[in-house]
């Protein structure tokens, strides 16, 4: 499914915080956003989801625009992964990976089978399907949070700065994961991160935002090679230091 | 609720239920209506201590109890609403004509306000109508305080009379000593007291016809006239002195009443001196405690029923919100007593408007911990929920108030705490437990049988405290194991 802003904007309380953002994410590919703290990057998701709605210009999700009343079967088929996993707290890792394919009324044995596959996916074993998500690791839980998002297999994923809390060696296992993910179905993906060298690795294009506005759109390549302005250099440069 | 208050109602109740006031008279009369009854050979089941003549009135209007012994005093004033003194055929015609309540004759004592002076004082002075005292100005008055700011109490007493004494207001207890002290020479009394047997009291003839007739008569339903006859036997044979010595025997020397009245009508030969042996304290207290828990459990059911649902709209309308909270906690602060009255002319009474009771009591804390448990959960949770395309529904349902889930538990624990506590109240109207006892012992100034009550109902608390903290960490458990 294709992604498109059209000249989408978006206000909160009078104070613009994306201006009349135009880009197309083919289907399949997968876009990182990039941009310092508060320049519109989750709010850009968040405009993909229905969580928010633009202001003006109009956002489309597979051709159409969100319809605003009947919204909950789009996002099933829009996976979101956030900073905090956000796991329920009140159910095991299990019944949080399997809350949706219960809802939308499954067989007991697909949904097994499907949790099955994705914990290998996502790389853990099975033994901690049973434990609560208090009881696990921070990089447990994202990878948790992943499959969770991947449960009804949706042609469209978010990821909101899904690794940014985790330490580099986990960060980096889990951009693992996420390249086999990619690697296991093409999905239109917009991950949105504050490390260049993270949306490099990851992404088949990557945006920059500067306060709410796109100044760059380009291959990683030709964004190392051309950065745009100071500050897409001084993303450049940020990751270059460490080697990416 | 409307089918659960039907199925109380619809509990077949084939004894013929006779009610009393809650006081030492009003115990002993209706156990010997009670008595009788059954000695006609039929069954008969005992709804004492009822909370004031409205309450056993209405019970008696709506049939939820069969007859139970009034004064005629109070049937002109209170019930009838009478500006001016009716005589007892007017009384019985209006009654009659108006609610389908039969009166019977007297009992023969009257229990009216009267002045009451030392035995040997009055003597000394040859004082025995109270017209007596206007010729001794020196006497010293000390009166309730009541008696003496009553419009027609001491005031128009005195003009009545032409008395010029001033007399004190004191405590109605502290009179009777200050008279055996001789601090003060005249007290106000009822004429059945049991102090003045005890305090070798002379009650003054009320020679102008001063003070209202308050004769005790019994109270029957239409419906149960056939019963009148049982009756026949002591209408007219208990005079004042009678009536006194038997207050005097609950009151002063501490005897059950029921056997007190018993004994009465044996020495009569109208009923056998013995008593069916008295249940014992275990049996009492398990009958007593289901009865409590039967009340709070269902009044707790029926207001999570309700109050968690409000709590969930006060949540996700704020605009309603407001008012709900602002409702329950409107409701919250009718006296229990006062709600209690005001049911009883829609629901009679009994376990029916009890339940109604504490129902109403329990709304508000399961509303305003829904509402906080739900606006406490966490953002992340929300947004989540919301981005997975969850419907506002499967939110709550799944995520919302699961997450709520121990705030709301908090919520109904303290519903289930005032219920119990507010539980003990509900012998007013006749709906048994713990407070049964409470209220006896509290109308017959007898603390042990208070405690019977009170004790019990305070170890309920806390168990139901306890229960509620196992619940509570077991709830805590599932978010932390």
């Amino acid at each position: 499914m294709e992604i498109r802003f059209e000249g989408a904007s978006f206000a909160y309380a009078g104070r613009p915080v994306l201006c009349d953002v135009t880009a197309t994410i083919p289907e399949g590919r997968t876009v990182a956003v990039i941009g310092a703290s508060g320049c519109g990057k989750s709010t850009l998701l968040k405009l993909v989801n229905g969580l928010l709605r633009p202001t003006a210009g109009a956002v489309r999700v597979g051709g159409s625009p969100l319809d605003t009343v009947a919204i909950e079967p789009l996002r099933r088929r829009i996976g979101y992964v956030m900073q905090e996993a956000a796991l329920f707290p009140h159910l095991t890792v299990e019944d949080n990976v399997a809350l949706l394919p219960r809802l939308e009324g499954w067989a007991p044995e697909r949904i097994a089978a499907r949790v099955g596959t994705l914990m290998r996916l996502v790389d853990l074993d099975a033994s901690l399907l049973a434990r609560s998500p208090r009881a696990l690791s921070g990089g447990q839980r994202q990878r948790v949070a992943l499959a969770r998002a991947l449960m009804l297999d949706p042609p469209v994923l978010l990821m909101d700065e899904p690794f940014s809390a985790l330490d580099p060696i986990v960060r980096r296992e889990l951009q693992d994961e996420f390249l086999r993910v990619k690697a296991e179905r093409l999905r239109t993906t917009i991950f949105v991160t504050h490390d260049f060298s993270e949306a490099h690795r990851l992404a088949d294009r990557i945006v920059l935002l500067d306060a709410g506005r796109i100044v760059q759109d380009a291959t990683p390549a030709q964004f190392v090679a051309s950065p745009a302005t100071p500050l897409a250099r001084a993303f450049v440069e940020s990751a270059r230091g460490i080697g990416a | 609720m409307n089918i659960l208050v039907a199925a109380l109602m619809m509990i077949p109740e084939t004894p013929v239920r006779v009610g009393s006031k809650h006081f030492t008279e009003g115990y002993l009369v209706a156990e010997m209506m009670a008595l009788l009854v059954e000695k006609n050979g039929h069954e008969v089941q005992r709804i004492h201590g009822l909370g004031g003549t409205m309450v056993c009135f209405e019970a008696l209007k709506n049939g939820a109890i069969d007859m139970y012994p009034e004064y005629t005093g109070t049937i002109a004033q209170e019930i009838l609403k009478s500006p001016r003194p009716l005589s007892e055929v007017e009384m019985r015609g209006e009654l009659r004509r108006r609610f389908g309540i039969v009166m019977l004759p007297s009992f023969g004592f009257e229990n009216t306000y009267a002045i009451a002076l030392a035995r040997a004082q009055a003597r000394a002075l040859g004082v025995s109508r109270i017209s007596d005292l206007a010729g001794h100005p020196e006497l010293r008055g000390g009166l309730s305080y009541e008696f003496l700011r009553r419009q027609d109490g001491w005031p128009a007493l005195a003009a009545a009379y032409g008395l010029t004494q001033q007399p004190a207001g004191m405590e109605h207890g502290l009179a009777y000593d200050a008279l055996r002290a001789g601090q003060i020479d005249f007290t106000d009394a009822y004429t059945t007291d049991a102090k003045i047997a005890r305090y070798d009291l002379v009650v003054l003839e009320d020679d102008r016809g001063f003070f209202p007739s308050y004769r005790a008569v019994p109270l029957l339903r239409e419906a149960q006239q056939h019963l009148r006859s049982a009756f026949t036997p002591v209408l007219g044979t208990l005079d004042e002195k009678a009536m006194r010595a038997l207050n005097a025997a609950v009151e002063i020397d501490g005897r059950r009443f029921e056997e007190v009245a018993r004994s009465h009508l044996a020495e009569r030969g109208l009923v056998r001196d013995r008593a069916g042996a008295a249940p014992g304290l275990a049996a009492r207290l398990a009958r007593r405690t289901a009865e409590h828990l039967g009340l709070t459990l269902v009044a707790l059911v029926l207001a999570v029923a309700l109050a968690v649902p409000l709590g969930v709209v006060a949540w996700r309308a704020p605009a309603f919100g407001h008012a709900i909270v602002a409702g329950a906690g409107l409701l919250q602060t009718i006296p229990s007593i006062a709600l209690l009255a005001l049911l009883i002319p829609l629901l009679g009474i009994g376990r029916v408007p009890a339940i109604v009771a504490l129902f109403v009591y329990g709304l508000l804390p399961i509303v305003r911990n829904t509402h906080a448990g739900l606006a406490g959960v966490e953002p992340q949770y929300r947004t989540i929920a919301l981005a997975m395309g969850l419907t506002s529904w499967q939110r709550l349902r799944f995520v919302e108030l699961p997450l709520a889930f121990p705030v709301v538990l908090a919520g109904i624990k303290t519903a289930a705490i005032i219920n119990i506590g507010t539980a003990t109240l509900a012998a007013f109207i006749g709906a048994g437990g713990l407070g049964e006892p409470i209220v006896t012992g509290l109308a017959l100034n007898d603390s042990g049988m208070i405690l019977e009550g009170a004790l019990p109902a305070a170890a309920l608390a806390l168990a139901t405290e306890l229960a509620f903290r196992l619940l509570e960490r077991r709830a805590t458990d599932s978010f932390s194991g």
